[in-house]
């Protein structure tokens, strides 16, 4: 299904449904592309993150500069790729928030594993734990590193 | 000595949120109106001045979306809107900093995107042209806000300053 948001009638509408954005409740299911024409940063958010096709008409310049979240809250990595996330042994010590050289922090470490934001260094470490935990259930391979695929996490 | 973060609408919200955890650890979230929406982690009390849009729209809209509930709802209806003193509304920026400091009891807060000015909202790029109408009610409720309310940015900050390491830790 292919969508377009406008307050009016427009040449683009042919082989699309109409939705009116003042209305926007959320996105819909089974939509492969969106038009949006005029400003409207929330609806071409939600579609963007939900991954479907969109395209703006008509957004002025002053639009675009709307804030979204940034990428470590919008997407969480997923369960099934947190395993191979490198957890150093003395992850206890990590500064909460100010990198040192290597750019590791407690806070960065444990937002991998959170779904939603790590307010605190007890917060960080219940994920950061739970996912050891995991690890320790599944055969996960920890400790120094070896076999992992992905690089230390820098904030 | 708890300390929250109170999450505005502003389109400084996120930049805010992220300075705020630059300086220190929090104990909670209180966000107000759309930010909620869309907000992936879960706040202790999603607040606002308009229980009718809250409590459906709202809250549908976030269940749409797969997001899980916040802690509690808190509108008008079920508390106090203002501060003891405070005659004029602060919009619900103000009734979050009043939900976090006395219904749920924090010691001090931390204002993301609540600057109170002519700006735009992190979903709406116009500019919030009613700002100005709300800083009465904050310097109204300044006797209880004055020790214990910190702002990155805009109107609230120069009322009530910008926080540091120090003061968010309880040092100060």
């Amino acid at each position: 299904m292919d969508l377009i948001y406008s307050q009016s009638r427009h040449p683009l509408m042919d082989g699309r449904q109409l939705r009116n954005p003042r209305f926007f409740q959320g996105i819909e299911e089974g939509v492969k592309s969106v038009v949006i024409i005029g400003n409207w940063p929330l609806i071409s958010a939600a579609y963007g993150l939900a991954g479907v096709r969109v395209q703006e008409i008509d957004v002025t310049p002053a639009s675009r500069s709307v804030a979204l979240p940034p990428p470590e809250l919008k997407r969480p990595v997923p369960t099934d790729e947190r395993g191979q996330v490198y957890i150093p042994e003395d992850w206890v010590g990590l500064p909460w928030s100010r990198p040192t050289d290597a750019g590791l922090t407690l806070r960065g470490l444990a937002a991998v594993f959170a779904d939603g934001s790590v307010l605190n260094k007890t917060q960080a470490s219940v994920a950061i734990n739970e996912e050891l935990a995991r690890r320790a259930v599944l055969g996960v391979i920890t400790g120094d590193g070896s076999g992992q695929a992905l690089p230390p996490i820098n904030q | 000595m708890t300390v929250a973060l109170i999450l505005g609408g502003a389109d400084c919200v996120y930049r805010d949120f992220e300075a705020a955890l630059d300086l220190g650890e929090f104990d909670g979230v209180v966000g107000a109106n759309h930010v909620g929406i869309t907000w992936p982690g879960i706040f202790d009390a999603w607040v606002s001045l308009h229980p009718d849009r809250l409590k459906r729209p709202w809250v549908a809209s976030r269940r749409r979306r797969g997001l899980p509930d916040h802690k509690a709802v808190i509108t008008s209806e079920e508390t106090e809107r203002r501060f003891p003193g405070q005659e004029n509304a602060g919009s619900s920026g103000l009734f979050a900093v009043k939900v976090a400091l006395v219904d749920l009891g924090f010691d001090r807060v931390v204002l993301c995107g609540v600057p109170l000015t002519r700006t735009a909202h992190f979903d709406d790029p116009t500019d919030w042209k009613y700002a100005e109408s709300y800083h009465e009610g904050w310097t109204q409720a300044l006797p209880h806000i004055r020790d214990r309310v910190r702002s990155f940015g805009g109107f609230t900050q120069q009322l009530l300053g910008a926080p540091d390491a120090a003061w968010i830790a309880g040092d100060s």
